[in-house]
């Protein structure tokens, strides 16, 4: 048994951040562009039972989490408040694809793990594996993040990042060395490097106390530079889990108010926890590798990269068109704006799961509103990191017959099978008419 | 052989892309190669490229479409006090709408502020409600339905009527001098305030200048060229039960002989644009445009190589719109095939400014109202 004091100083901080969090985004309205206003949503497959909320469904969800966020800021009602913020919070991150994040997938996890500790009892001690499996989860977070970043892209061409960093010329300082490209060289080779050696850096006793000041200054960095929200202050607050239980009492100390309490009791064994932890962090070590499984570039068909901790890696400017056409053979465009947000066109656009996703949609509602059986096909040209535009996918495949499984996808082309817009303009016709179309 | 197949073999150029664990040191020999060429800092001066736009081609621009505006007015006013004709009045129309083709992409900033390309090029137009305006003769300018206002409105007045009683001739110039007032209210925010604005967010950020410009530079290209001026006229793109050609959207249909005219000038004005090119006395003179900055980005494929496929295609498209013979209303109808054939043309170019060109220059356009990861 150890001093909780780590665990739950992770729990106050984790919680402040979630309440600060939803209040955020009911600040900005997003649960009306995101939840209430989209006219179709594009749910994740396994979890596609999951009813849309109308407007009350939505107030109790967000108040679900802020209701769940206080309680895992203060200890109080802990387990019950807990599960109520992890099953609303999730709830909202399923229902739609267009809104995923790797760190909100990432405060479902650390909510969950709460569910299963002791960070409640301010005055108890705990078993060490407790605290060792949030750090683990996170040193994972570091390592993936930066293992996913050793690719040709990211190393030898800095992409994306040369693409992105010249934006911020006009940062003040630094700004003027964004001209260069050795900068975007500089940058990714740092970030990489970073991210893989955060958790052994983090782990020393040696090193932490000059690397932790590494640690903001790379997230503040992150946050001046891209807009990605809160997510550098989770990580901020997460890293802390590494410090020792005598530096979290000294921090608290500072506050007269949350001053941690002494330990009067020791904690109980839980029941199968450590089998427990090695079952989750074995998942979580093994699930970010099934893209291994697919073949072809994995920026391009995106098979396997959601839910793996794959950050800032690609630039992908995309534009589709989508045809239909039902019984009578005539062909007709399909005006995207009819059906989705600027945010759903833009990853529609480009992520071919959901590229899928919106044929199957468009095959049901000409069916249910106009009784009409259509297939769909799309023109999808898109462009990765810098290259050249090509098309993504088969562009005379009827996508309404393709289901969204865990299969390879082999409606999507290769990424080195380049042909021009101006050839596909010319040889079109031709291939339309030998195609199944 | 599979489709697929087809499109494998037609080039096999594309940079591969290869998984590294274990090879940092050569990467950091490449890196070190690399680094010694001039062509790795991205130094291009938007500032310049910026006055270029505002001050060569965006406000002599509007000068002269406000220019058009007040002769075309003054020629329906000459034409209503009897002292000139008709036939002066659309020959002025036709200028204004040559005009309008310089100044149409730029649908930001003042532009959008007085909903001027709505208000100036909604078509087709509402010929019923028109004559309905006519009979009331009360003048409120337009805040939400455009199609019967602006140049198509005095399209449909002055060339499907070879008369005009006294209550037309009040609506005319009702409309000739809202295009008076629009054009000359967005000149002058232009000469002002903006222009000064427009030339110091030399940044390339969301709202930025340069973002705001190939925003609207795409929209207005994929929306009111290819599409309007060609693609729903030949019945291509756009709402429900298409499949024939539909010969009244062309753009000034009752006119009926210039809608190709102006489809080319749209795209002269876009390649002008692109190259940043303008005239003085009639003479062009190069100025720096987006093509130099993709050749900035160096002798990659997205770089000097991209500005050569623009290029070539915007050359192509010109030399097939230049096939399409007058008038377009018809030719749409006889020679269907041929006419999507040139559209195909103008839709490639989408491709190669809208993700291409985009994806090069780390401009930041979508509004999309989220957090990135």
């Amino acid at each position: 048994m150890v001093d909780s004091a780590p665990l739950i100083s992770l729990r106050r901080l984790f919680g402040a951040l979630v309440i600060f969090s939803t209040l955020r985004f009911l600040f900005y309205g997003w649960y009306d562009c995101q939840i209430l206003s989209p006219i179709i949503t594009f749910p994740f497959e396994e979890f596609s039972f999951l009813y849309r909320p109308n407007h009350l469904g939505t107030s109790l969800l967000f108040g679900g989490m802020l209701l769940g966020g206080f309680s895992i800021m203060t200890g109080r009602f802990f387990k019950i408040g807990t599960a109520l913020f992890f099953l609303c919070f999730t709830y909202v991150e399923l229902l739609d694809k267009t809104n995923y994040l790797n760190h909100y997938y990432f405060v479902s996890i650390i909510s969950f793990l709460f569910l299963f500790s002791r960070a409640h009892k301010e005055n108890s001690s705990v078993s060490a594996i407790q605290i060792d499996l949030f750090k683990c989860m996170i040193g994972l977070v570091y390592f993936y993040a930066g293992l996913a970043k050793l690719n040709s892209d990211w190393l030898l061409e800095a992409q994306p990042l040369a693409l992105w960093l010249p934006a911020h010329t006009s940062l003040p300082i630094i700004g003027g060395l964004f001209k260069f490209k050795a900068t975007a060289y500089a940058f990714s080779w740092a970030g990489a490097f970073f991210d893989i050696s955060a958790p052994f850096f983090l782990l020393s006793d040696k090193f932490r106390k000059w690397f932790y000041p590494v640690v903001v200054g790379f997230h503040v960095m992150t946050w001046l530079l891209f807009p990605i929200g809160v997510f550098p202050w989770v990580m901020i607050c997460c890293a802390t889990i590494f410090f020792s239980a005598e530096e979290h009492r000294r921090f608290w100390a500072l506050f007269p108010g949350l001053k941690l309490p002494e330990i009067t009791q020791t904690g109980e064994k839980i029941i199968l926890f450590k089998l427990f932890a090695i079952c989750f962090m074995l998942i979580q070590m093994l699930f970010p590798f099934r893209y291994l499984m697919y073949s072809g570039n994995l920026f391009w068909h995106e098979a396997g990269y959601r839910f793996s901790w794959r950050v800032m890696l690609i630039e992908k400017p995309s534009w589709a068109t989508f045809f239909i056409k039902d019984s009578t053979g005539k062909e007709e465009e399909v005006n995207l704006s009819n059906w989705l947000t600027v945010a759903q066109e833009k990853m529609v656009s480009s992520q071919p799961d959901m590229i899928v996703q919106f044929a199957g949609i468009l095959r049901d509602k000409y069916k249910s509103i106009q009784d009409r059986d259509i297939k769909v096909r799309a023109e999808v040209w898109t462009s990765l990191n810098g290259r050249r535009s090509q098309l993504l996918i088969d562009p005379f495949r009827d996508l309404s017959k393709i289901e969204n499984t865990w299969a390879e996808r082999d409606y999507v082309l290769p990424i080195d099978s380049v042909i021009s817009p101006t050839e596909f303009a010319r040889i079109k016709k031709q291939l339309i008419q030998q195609s199944d179309w | 052989m599979s489709n697929k197949n087809r499109l494998l073999i037609l080039n096999n150029a594309g940079r591969v892309f290869r998984p590294v664990f274990i090879l940092p040191i050569l990467a950091v020999i490449f890196h070190g190669c690399g680094s010694g060429s001039s062509d790795n800092s991205s130094s291009f001066d938007r500032s310049s490229l910026l006055s270029n736009y505002c001050d060569n081609i965006i406000i002599p621009g509007y000068e002269d479409f406000y220019n058009k505006s007040i002769q075309l007015h003054e020629s329906v006013v000459l034409y209503s006090e009897g002292t000139s004709t008709l036939q002066d009045c659309r020959e002025q129309l036709y200028n204004s709408y040559l005009s309008w083709q310089r100044v149409m992409p730029f649908a930001f900033g003042p532009a959008y502020n007085n909903l001027l390309n709505v208000s100036v090029n909604t078509y087709p137009t509402d010929a019923s409600q028109i004559e309905q305006d006519i009979l009331n003769g009360i003048w409120n300018p337009p805040t939400s339905d455009f199609d019967h206002f602006g140049l198509p409105a005095i399209d449909y007045l002055l060339n499907f009527k070879d008369q005009h009683d006294s209550d037309e001739l009040v609506r005319l110039q009702q409309l000739t001098s809202h295009l008076v007032d629009l054009s000359s209210e967005v000149y002058n925010n232009w000469n002002d305030a903006y222009g000064a604005d427009f030339k110091s967010s030399t940044g390339t950020e969301l709202g930025s200048s340069i973002s705001q410009l190939l925003n609207s530079f795409n929209q207005v290209y994929e929306q009111n060229v290819r599409k309007q001026k060609l693609g729903l006229p030949v019945g291509i793109s756009g709402a429900i039960d298409i499949g024939n050609s539909l010969p009244d959207k062309v753009e000034a249909f009752y006119a009926n002989t210039y809608s190709i005219d102006l489809l080319y000038e749209a795209l002269l004005s876009f390649q002008d644009l692109y190259n940043g090119d303008y005239y003085l006395n009639e003479q062009k003179i190069e100025g720096l445009g987006l093509d130099d900055y993709l050749i900035s980005l160096g002798e990659e494929e997205y770089g000097s190589e991209l500005d050569d496929d623009i290029q070539n295609q915007v050359e192509v498209s010109l030399a097939a719109i230049s096939t399409l013979s007058s008038p377009l209303s018809e030719y749409v109808v006889s020679n269907r095939d041929e006419a999507i054939s040139v559209y195909i043309e103008l839709q490639a170019l989408v491709v190669l400014w809208k993700v291409d060109m985009m994806g090069s220059l780390g401009v930041l356009v979508t509004y999309a109202d989220n957090d990135g990861d």
